[in-house]
């Protein structure tokens, strides 16, 4: 691809992303995060049992 | 598919072009399994039997699951802005590194990370030599070297063919792979009774140390990291961001960590048949299992490898082009194959790892710290996409020459940080307590930590955040909030700050008035320069003080810092509320509330007029009022040039104005009467007074932005100051300014003092106001303050300034369609103006209550000062309006 066509194709995407235009792609909600921060402290809790097991 | 079609896929898949959600061909699984053909490799194995030489099994089971899930859900987190954007963390690094620095540091991940793939290649190569000797097959010499090359080869053929080939060949390779993993422990567990290796310990393990744990713990973190510079080429094909992001962590945390278990599982097996730990899974496999079975897992293992090699070239090749876009993805496959090619041929690769480890665990885990921290923190998700790709026009992510040097500063500062804790080369523990953390999550804490904090000043604010403009901070400022008396450990630095930056002028403070003066009361001072703000805690020493302040002071010196040193923030020329209820607070609270009522610089050294307002604040607050007419303040360091003239001295005239009974007594006028006369000044007279001679070449400098318009031709905006000469580039008449500050034409006698001048502008405005002659109409650049935190760029408006007052047509941030703000002559009193702003030149500003809008000129016919006087002259008309409407309505009713 020549790099004049690149660049307007990079444009357009650009564009379409600072208009949100990408209805397709599913975002991350506050549950995800919650789920993740639990996941966290659940396995950083087992790391630090996991110290008295031997 | 057509061509153009087929190349735009390409450069999505495989170049830096943003992939758009159309073009998302990745599910979860499809992630999932490409993630996880990536972290099956053979290094699984020999990370396991290392983990089986640290901790018992049911300790290792802990750390590789508990330990790789806990550092992949916290560093994995940010692939959501590559699934989001469909670009590459690289992109993203550019604002962490400078869009140069990023390139450097991009080379620097794949000089130290490829010898991964140099070690996959040489493994693939033993098993298969290890196939060829159970089938009785004697290889030639060199032929270890030649089956390395040949996996390298493959793996770059797969690479080279793009995306398609690699997710076809993983969604065959890992299915089988993780039954192989299964079939292998299966085997594990029944060459060996269940309890050998559940119960297993390694043998030089001393008993109730936690060392050997954190070690594990330490291995398990260093292994995930390392995939942080390739952790989201492939989330960011996915259709949504939790898909990308789990795919991610499960990959690695359940694929690659049950590969780890499969590996300890074989070696404590192996101790347990044979009594030597062996960490060759080809071995393992040829020893303990079935032959037919032990030869098809081996195979699939051994291509395993080639799995791995191909994946890891696509991934370090999508970086490399993220950064290098003027490079073909395939030259650099083939660049990065050429590498790993080297290192095979070098054959000291597996002799040298440790070293190559060591060097790239120091520098993953601030590496991931520096992009968790700007994209949850920093930068708060949002990024210049058009600086990012360096499109035309926009340069926030430049920095130094393309260098950012605070990301970098911090990213070494992570890597010492790393090696302070421990000394992973000879095993030395330098910091017991910060072990605990483990080398990797205290780099990773550390580095975060540093750069969070770093940021948060408000000069490296500025200089990271040159792109506030995509994701400002709009929260208005907290005007409510009760103003922190002066924090008493800061005291003794600021007094001694303020000494000695006055200590040179020979500051005197003469201080006149009935009684010794205590707290609390109201301080008035004049108001020249910033020097006010240092002579005015001296004056009043030892006591305290709250200062009001204007919020772009918040701004620059942070508003942490500003409140800590007791200011107010507030708005010039609003009407106020929230300041003067914290006003009382601070008179009610028995200190002292110091503000300067001209709420601006002096522009020549002469005091402006008070707002009649003063006084009326004077009444309710009731507390004695003291007043500080500082001199030299001015002088030292006009607002027109604010270089600092060290021949001037300092003089503060502190009085006390006005007693609580007298404040009860008089009417508002007398008190507004007293006020002004003490606070009234003429700079240049007290010079002459002085004595004070100011022989610095340049003093007239600058001064061209008060003095606008020629007093000879009366042309505006067309002087122009050289040294110490003031010229018309109209007339070409010239003045020349003495060293007491006086004016002299240079080709004649005539002499002007520059407050005459000033005073004489006032009056051409003030004319052309009452002629109808007045107007601006001009496009101005709008940055707008509304709060402590950012100034926001509105683009481009139109103002224009008539007898009906100010209106400004501009889209404000956040809205899409442009609309008219209005200021009427009878809210402002004046204006407040600037001469050169941050080096931005000239501007005026207007404020609402929770927003300041700072104004720079486009056009060079404009002068601050012109629309000052006519703001003041057009407030004082509609004062007068005022008034004599009230005269007429009350003679009516009488």
């Amino acid at each position: 691809m020549r790099n004049d066509e690149l660049r307007e194709q990079l444009d357009e995407r650009l564009k379409q992303i600072e208009n949100n235009e990408w209805s397709g792609i599913d975002h991350m909600q506050k549950k995800d995060y919650v789920f993740a921060a639990i996941c966290v402290a659940v396995g950083i809790a087992i790391l630090i049992l996991g110290a008295f097991i031997f | 598919m057509n061509r153009t079609n087929e190349e735009m896929e390409k450069e999505a898949y495989c170049g830096i072009l943003p992939v758009t959600d159309k073009e998302r061909t990745y599910h979860f699984i499809d992630a999932l399994l490409v993630l996880s053909g990536y972290c099956i490799a053979t290094w699984s194995y020999t990370q396991g039997a290392y983990l089986a030489t640290l901790v018992g099994f049911r300790q290792l089971l802990i750390g590789a699951f508990a330990g790789a899930l806990v550092m992949l859900l916290i560093y994995q987190l940010p692939v959501i802005l590559s699934t989001r954007y469909g670009i590459d963390i690289w992109i993203w690094l550019r604002s962490v590194f400078g869009t140069k620095g990023v390139k450097a540091i991009a080379v620097l991940i794949i000089v130290i990370n490829f010898p991964w793939y140099a070690v996959c290649c040489d493994l693939f190569a033993s098993s298969m030599s290890n196939l060829a000797t159970i089938f009785g097959v004697t290889l030639p010499a060199g032929s270890h070297l030649a089956l390395g090359l040949f996996c390298v080869l493959l793996g770059t053929v797969l690479a080279y063919r793009g995306l398609r080939t690699i997710t076809l060949a993983t969604r065959i390779l890992v299915p089988a792979l993780l039954v192989v993993g299964v079939i292998v422990v299966i085997v594990g567990f029944t060459s060996v009774p269940v309890s050998a290796i559940w119960s297993y310990t390694p043998k030089n393990n001393p008993e109730h140390s936690l060392v050997p744990y954190i070690l594990s713990v330490e291995a398990n973190f260093a292994f995930v990291i390392t995939l942080v510079g390739g952790m989201a080429e492939v989330p960011r094909l996915c259709k949504s961001e939790k898909a990308g992001y789990f795919a991610g962590v499960l990959g690695q945390g359940l694929a690659g960590s049950f590969f780890v278990v499969v590996g300890a599982v074989m070696a404590i097996a192996m101790q347990y048949v044979t009594g030597e730990m062996v960490e060759d899974p080809t071995v393992m496999m040829a020893t303990l299992s079935v032959p037919a079975l032990g030869l098809t897992s081996l195979l699939l293992v051994g291509f395993a490898n080639v799995g791995t090699q191909a994946v890891g070239s696509y991934l370090y090749g999508v970086v490399l082009k993220s950064t290098f876009k003027k490079l073909s993805y395939r030259t650099l496959v083939l660049l990065l194959g050429a590498y790993v090619a080297l290192l095979c041929i070098w054959g000291k690769i597996v002799e040298y790892f440790g070293a190559f480890l060591t060097i790239s665990a120091c520098v993953y885990a601030p590496l991931a710290a520096l992009l968790f921290v700007d994209f949850f923190m920093v930068r708060r998700q949002k990024l210049d996409l058009r600086s990012a790709y360096e499109c035309k026009g926009h340069s926030n992510y430049c920095y130094t020459q393309g260098f950012n040097l605070v990301g970098l500063i911090c990213l070494a500062a992570g890597c010492a940080m790393s090696l302070l804790v421990y000394n992973p080369v000879s095993g030395e523990i330098h910091n017991h307590i910060l072990f605990y953390l483990t080398p990797t999550g205290f780099a990773f804490i550390g580095t975060g930590l540093l750069y969070g904090l770093l940021c948060m000043l408000p000069p490296v604010r500025r200089y990271v955040r040159k792109d506030s403009c995509v994701n400002p901070d709009t929260t208005p400022f907290d005007r409510d909030r009760v103003p922190p008396k002066q924090n008493l450990l800061a005291m003794p630095f600021l007094w001694l700050y303020c000494f000695l930056e006055t200590c040179g002028a020979h500051l005197k403070i003469n201080k006149t008035g009935k009684r010794e003066i205590k707290p609390p009361y109201l301080l008035l001072g004049t108001h020249h320069s910033f020097m006010d703000f240092l002579v005015t805690p001296l004056a009043i020493f030892p006591h305290r003080a709250n200062y009001i302040s204007e919020l772009e002071g918040f701004e620059y010196y942070g508003e942490w810092a500003y409140r800590q040193i007791g200011c107010l923030g507030t708005r010039k020329f609003v009407d106020d509320l929230a300041l003067v209820k914290n006003i009382c607070r601070v008179t009610k609270r028995g200190g002292i509330l110091a503000m300067y009522p001209e709420a601006r610089y002096a522009n020549v050294g002469t005091s402006s007029e008070l707002p009649r307002s003063v006084a009326k604040l004077v009444k309710l607050l009731h507390v004695p009022v003291v007043t500080l007419n500082m001199h030299g303040n001015y002088l030292q360091s006009p607002i027109w040039n604010l270089k600092k003239r060290k021949q001037v001295r300092l003089h503060a005239d502190m009085t006390y104005a006005l007693t609580e009974d007298e404040i009860r007594s008089l009417s508002i006028d007398e008190i507004y009467d007293r006020i002004s006369k003490l606070l009234s000044y003429d700079e240049y007279q007290w010079q002459r007074e002085q004595h004070m001679r100011l022989t610095d070449s340049d003093r007239a400098e600058g001064i061209e932005m008060p003095l606008y318009q020629c007093r000879h031709c009366g042309a505006k905006y067309r002087m122009h100051t050289s040294g110490s000469t003031l010229s018309c580039q109209i007339c070409h008449t010239s003045w020349d300014m003495d060293e007491f500050g006086t004016m002299h034409e240079t080709n004649g006698t005539g002499i002007i003092y520059i407050p005459d001048w000033y005073e004489w502008e006032r009056e051409q405005v003030n004319r052309a106001i009452e002629n109808e002659t007045y107007g601006i109409d001009t496009i101005v650049r709008i940055s707008a303050l509304p709060n402590a935190k950012n100034f926001i760029d509105c683009g481009q408006g139109h103002l224009t300034h008539d007898t009906e007052g100010f209106a400004l047509t501009f889209c404000d941030y956040g809205e899409q369609q442009p609309r008219t703000m209005t200021w009427v002559p009878s809210s402002m009193i004046s204006l407040h103006t600037e001469y050169n702003y941050r080096g931005q030149g000239q501007c005026i500003t207007l404020s609402t209550l929770d927003n300041t809008y700072f104004l720079y000129p486009t056009d060079k016919d404009f002068s601050a000062t012109e629309i000052q006087f006519a703001v003041e002259y057009l407030n004082k008309l509609s004062d007068r309006k005022r008034t004599d409407t009230r005269r007429t309505i009350s003679s009516e009713r009488r």
